[in-house]
């Protein structure tokens, strides 16, 4: 598959807005998810060097 | 308790059930997971847009399918496995499976909003529209519904345990819904097309464009993975909070 340019590849034959919406809610989607669950694995390990055991039982 | 304790630790399914036990193992799945998410996306989007040629009836937009296809099998997968852990943890009373069942809610429901989205992109150019209230869109809809419930009924409840079982009643009903989704372009007329590929069938599609396809659903399989474990490992933490496992995996992190 040869697309002769980057412009050609950009255009997607005129469904640029079509394809590159899909792929782009794709790597949105990814890219918050990811971040999101870096930051809350990170909270989650702060929170439990700060609170010392025993201070609350198992659930 | 002490005597179940006892008896649980002769099984390895109980010992890997364990929290510290399975925050420890996850954490190496994850990197492993993510790693081919990203090695099989790369290769996946290479077949897709320079290897797979133009497609004779709908030009470039076919593309979409490389997204499509595998968000919309990942949503129902997401959904089955979803139910199974809700049912382990509902019979065993197992917090790691009703842990698992919690941390692939908001994944799989990513997924079925992408197969969602991706669908209406590729239905405006494909069929002339954005959205039909057939049988397939409509019961996709309704799976992105059932994990939007599960999550809702989930965070309702403030017993956590209590939060499980409910949340796991509703997981296990919904299951109804994926066989209605899969066979439901064969159950009644539909804008959406057959299967391009089905067991005990040739694929309808050209080689290249299967292979782009399949690869791309590997990568977002690994990444489903990777996504639900490490969801399930901040889970454990946060369920586990006070213990002195829990203290001692942030201690050394620190």
């Amino acid at each position: 598959m040869s697309w002769g340019g980057w412009r050609a590849f950009l255009d997607m034959g005129g469904y640029a807005g079509y394809v590159w919406g899909a792929y782009g809610a794709v790597a949105l989607a990814v890219l918050i998810e990811t971040v999101g669950l870096r930051a809350r694995l990170a909270r989650a390990r702060r929170s439990a060097r700060t609170r010392r055991p025993g201070s609350r039982g198992r659930s | 308790m002490h005597e179940t304790t006892q008896i649980q630790s002769g099984f390895r399914f109980f010992h890997y059930a364990s929290p510290p036990e399975f925050y420890r193992l996850a954490g190496k799945a994850v990197p492993a997971a993510a790693g081919l998410a990203a090695i099989l996306a790369l290769l996946g989007l290479y077949l897709g847009f320079f290897v797979a040629p133009t497609d004779a009836q709908q030009g470039e937009a076919y593309r979409i399918m490389f997204v499509h296809v595998p968000a919309a099998w990942m949503a129902m997968f997401v959904y089955v496995v979803m139910a199974f852990w809700a049912a382990v943890g509902f019979i065993f009373n197992t917090r790691i499976s009703s842990i698992m069942a919690n941390a692939l809610a908001p994944t799989g429901a990513s997924m079925a909003f992408l197969a969602l989205w991706t669908g209406a992109l590729w239905g405006r150019p494909a069929w002339g529209t954005y959205w039909d209230w057939d049988a397939r869109m409509t019961s996709t809809l309704i799976l992105l519904f059932l994990y939007m419930g599960f999550m809702a009924l989930h965070s309702a409840i403030d017993d956590v345990r209590r939060a499980d079982r409910a949340a796991g009643v509703l997981a296990l009903v919904g299951v109804v819904n994926v066989p209605i989704i899969y066979f439901s372009v064969q159950w009644w007329n539909s804008l959406h097309q057959g299967s391009s590929i089905s067991l005990g069938r040739a694929p309808t599609i050209a080689a290249p464009m299967l292979a782009a396809m399949l690869v791309m659903a590997l990568a977002f399989w690994m990444y489903c993975i990777a996504a639900a474990l490490t969801r399930a490992r901040a889970i454990v933490l946060e369920r586990e909070r006070g213990n002195e496992w829990v203290h001692a995996v942030a201690e050394r992190r620190a």
